[in-house]
Formats: structure tokens, sequence, C-alpha cells
């Protein structure tokens, strides 16, 4: 194909992304830089705020415990779905699934019935005798991560479905047959080869509850501000608009970075790479 | 599978011993149940408690269908617009090399990475009251922020991704020696496109357009930017829900919950009847 057919094929996607993509995303930081009291004075201000520095840090914490808590039951999980036979596997697999096909909001909501003040739990913890009264679960740091492991655990189970089923059976069979217990084959070949994809699916999994809003505002309510509905009350509520571009651009940033540092400690723990 | 451990030192190295397998797989499902699908089952035992009736007195309310509506003419709109979109981006990406390829790959991924509120805001900065365009184009009888095209926008753009990404690799690992064949037999672009690659890609396009379709019906943040939030006019079922819940409408709130969640199994019912139709050669869930 020559030249001009292979542009005039890429030309749509390429006006679409740069209309629709970066046009906006690019007039939007620009705001942020062009203020009178100085270029990075909206900035300053946020980091000077401690309420605002409170709401960046929770949402990194949150953020990471949902992280580590989804690589850790995502991992066990899919490696068990990895091992399952043909018909249960895909059973398993559609369980893991369906979740992700509903809306944020359907699931965040689920959660309110089980952790609500006469919820599910609370009755339930009432009936065994364990407390005498319901406790307070909604509206908490902690509802917001189960929240959120329940929002990310498929997507990482499905991720590392793929990349458990693609280590070679013979590497496994090698290292059992040179004398390694199970257990350690799990350690020295099954983990270290399973690395790129723990990354990918963390990396999911960061920056996926870093920037979520539907959960912690229906989990989290004013309280629990994090980010995301910082975000909107700045754009939404107050109409701050360079307030939220600098919130945007901070979240921006803070995501990017992350997603480098995964991505070196990817390079350095892949046993693939030479 | 069976016990192999038929000689103490020779049991196939790759398995555990059977009952230690089928403790694994009796955990791992009960997990799956209680973590992943009983949550959704409790919104419909909500429902059911509320009765039949309550169920169908929201499903009459005028907000609630206008959301339906709305919600269900957005997903209609914004996914055959990402299908053509996905599949030509992919198409240029996995087929062809040029300059730039990388940058167009990470700018695809970019909705995935930014919050689902910035997706929302960048188009009320655009778009806004405030803005140059915004202003002129509502004077002429087209509003895009609190207005559906507004919805549409936010709604196209953190969908952007999912059938690009699933399209991708699988259209990078097929190559384009089949392509060439059909060229070189004589097909025309057009004709090598659809009696070649989308055969090809079919299942993968199927998997891409279900999931873009449920983040399409689903989407909160970005659409809750956007909206405006009129009751019956600009509010999509997502909002709706949250609306309703907060005004104590409980059980309201969970009789449109539980209907959107029941879209998601039509879908989910009609990708599994669709493979089972023609596709033996797809095994479980994901394409090969």
């Amino acid at each position: 194909m020559n030249t001009m057919r292979k542009w005039n094929l890429s030309l749509p996607a390429a006006l679409a992304v740069v209309l629709l993509l970066v046009v906006p995303v690019v007039a939007t930081f620009t705001t942020t830089f062009t203020q009178p009291q100085g270029a990075f004075a909206p900035y300053l201000a946020f980091f000077n705020s401690g309420f605002r520095r409170t709401v960046l840090w929770r949402t990194v914490e949150v953020a990471l415990i949902t992280t580590v808590l989804s690589l850790v039951i995502g991992f066990l999980t899919a490696y068990v779905i990895s091992k399952v036979p043909g018909k249960a596997k895909s059973v398993m697999i559609i369980a893991a699934v369906f979740p992700l096909l509903t809306g944020v909001v359907v699931r965040s909501f689920a959660w309110m019935i089980i952790l609500g003040k006469n919820g599910i739990l609370n009755d339930f913890l009432i009936w065994t005798g364990l407390i005498d009264a319901p406790l307070a679960m909604l509206y908490t740091e902690g509802a917001v991560i189960v929240a959120m492991v329940y929002l990310f655990v498929p997507l990482m189970i499905l991720t590392l479905v793929g990349v458990l089923d693609n280590i070679p059976k013979d590497v496994i069979e090698a290292s059992i047959s040179l004398g390694a217990s199970p257990a350690s084959t799990f350690r020295q070949v099954i983990l270290p080869l399973s690395v790129p994809g723990l990354i990918v699916g963390a990396v999911l999994v960061f920056t996926g509850s870093f920037t979520s809003y539907a959960t912690p505002q229906l989990l989290g309510g004013e309280r629990q501000m994090m980010m995301g509905t910082f975000l909107y009350q700045r754009a939404m509520v107050t109409f701050d608009w360079v307030g939220a571009s600098t919130v945007a651009a901070i979240m921006v940033v803070v995501t990017i970075a992350i997603v480098l540092v995964m991505g070196r400690i990817a390079r350095k723990l892949n046993p693939m790479a030479v | 599978m069976a016990d192999q451990s038929t000689t103490p030192n020779r049991r196939d190295p790759v398995s555990e011993p059977a009952f230690v397998r089928w403790l694994l797989i009796l955990i791992c499902a009960l997990f799956l149940a209680l973590f992943l699908v009983v949550p959704l089952g409790t919104v419909v035992g909500r429902v059911v408690v509320a009765g039949w009736g309550s169920f169908v007195d929201t499903l009459s309310e005028h907000d609630t269908q206008s959301a339906i509506w709305l919600t269900l003419s957005v997903a209609a709109l914004a996914v055959p617009f990402n299908l053509v979109f996905g599949i030509a981006a992919a198409w240029a990406i996995a087929k062809f090399e040029f300059k730039g390829k990388t940058f167009l790959t990470t700018l695809i991924d970019l909705p995935f990475s930014v919050s689902p509120v910035i997706s929302g805001l960048v188009y009320v900065l655009l778009f806004g009251a405030d803005t140059w365009l915004g202003p002129q184009l509502k004077a002429m009888g087209f509003p895009i922020i609190f207005a559906f095209p507004g919805i549409f926008l936010a709604t196209v753009f953190v969908t952007f991704p999912f059938i690009a990404r699933e399209l991708i690799p699988l259209m990078q690992a097929q190559g384009t020696a089949d392509e060439e064949a059909a060229i070189s037999l004589g097909a025309s672009g057009w004709q090598t496109f659809i009696r070649v690659t989308l055969p090809n890609i079919k299942w993968a396009l199927l998997y891409g357009v279900l999931l873009c379709n449920a983040r399409a019906m689903g989407e909160f943040g970005a659409v809750s930017v956007v909206s405006g939030h009129v009751r019956g006019k600009t509010e999509t079922m997502p909002l709706h829900i949250e609306a309703l819940y907060n005004d104590y409408a409980t059980d309201s709130a969970f009789a449109v919950a539980s209907l959107l969640a029941a879209l998601a199994l039509v879908t989910l019912i009609l990708r599994t009847l669709l493979e089972m139709k023609f596709g033996a050669e797809v095994g479980n869930g994901r394409h090969k």
C-alpha cells in the first residue's frame, strides 16, 4: 500500500484522538499555568493546605492498600482457576467477569446494603452475639477499600488467568524433575514468571482506584473525601475551575509517576528479559 | 482429573493430589460466589423483599423511564461510534508501521488512567458556560453541557479504549499474511476487511463491544459532571439511582439498580448464546 492510503486509514483515528482527547486535556492543564498569581501558584496553594494534603495522602493510601489486597486475592484465585479443568473453569471465569459488566454504581450499592447500619453484616454480627449495637462501617476508609477490592479483583483475575495459562508446562515439570518441592516451584518458578502480569494488574488497579469517583462518593461520603470526590466538589459545587484543574493535573502526574515506577520494577523483575 | 500418584515417586509433577485440588477448587468457587456474586445478589434481594408492586411502581414513573431511555440511547450511539473508531485504531496500529504509533497507543489508553471526573470536566472546560464555544453553540440551539451531546461525549471518552485494546494484541499476533494473500488474489481493500480481517477478529470484537457497552451504560463519574442532573431529562440510570437513594427512596433506588444489573446479565447471556451457536472454537471466556 502506498503512503497516501496508509494516511487515509489512520486519519480517522488520529483526528478523533486529537479532537476528543488531546485538545480538551491540553486546554484543561494550560489554565493552571496561566494564572495572574504566577505559574505555579495553584499548586503551591494545594500543597500548603493541610486538608488537601490529607485528601491526597488518603487517596494514595486507599489505592495502595486496594492494589496489594487485589494482588493477593486475585493471584490466589487466578492460580486456582488456571488449574481447574474445562467446564468448571468457564463457569468460574464467567462468575468473575459478571461483576465487571454491571456498573460501578450497582456494585457500590451492593456494599451499602451489606455494610449499612441495618445492613446484612451488622444484622449477622448482632445475631451471632459478637456485637450489641451496629458498627458504623459505611462512610469509612475501610468501606471504600472493601468495595474497591470487590471492583478490581475481577480485572486482576482476568489478567492473571491469561498470564498463568501461558506459563509453559515443561518449565514447571523441569523444576519438579530437578528436585524442587511444589512450594519452591511455586515460589521460584511460577511466581517470578507471573511478575509481568502482576505488574500489569497492579497498574490497572492502582490507577483505577486512585482516580475513582463513584465508590468514594457513595461509600466514603463527605468525611472520607478522596481526590476524585474532591475534584468533583471543586468543579461542580464551588465552580473553582482553576482549583479543579490543579487537582486534575496532580492526579495525572501521580498516576503517570506510579505507572513509570511500576514499569521499571517490571523490567527489573522480569525473568524473561535479557 | 484422577489422582495419578500410582507410584509414589512419579506422580504427575504439575498437579497436586486429587483431594488438595478439589479442596482448592471448592475454596475458590466459594470465594467467587461469596465475594463476587453474592453482593450483586443482595441488590436483587432487596427488590424481592420490597415486592413486585414497588418494582413496577418505580419503573412506571416518568423520571425512571426517561433515565432508562437516556441510558439506552447513549449506549446505542456511543458503542457503534467506538466500534468504528476502535477497529480503525486497532487496524492502523496492528497492521501498519508509522511515526507516532507508540504515542497513539498511549493516547488510546489515556481514558483508563485519568479520573472519570476529569473525563467529564474537560468537556465542561471546553464547552461550558464560561468558554468561547459553549454559549455560541447554545445560542444555535445545540447545547453540549448539561444536555445529551455532553453525556454522549463523556461516555465516548471513557469507553474509547475498550474495543481497541481488545483488538490490538490479537491483530498484532495474527499479522498481515491473510490480508496480503487476499489482496494478491485480487480482493479490494473493503472485501479484504469484510471477508478476511473481520472474521478473524470477531470474538475479540464481541468481547470488546460487551465491555464497552457495560461501561457506557454504567458510567457514573464522567456523566455526573456533564449531566447537570435534571430529573427526567439528563439523568442516566446510574445518576437516577444515586438521586433516588439520596431522596431516601431506597426501594426505588434498588429497583433501578437491579434493572441495570439485569441489562448486564442480558448482554452476558447474549454473548454466551452467540458463542454457543457460532463458536465451537472458542473455549473459555476470553478469546485466544
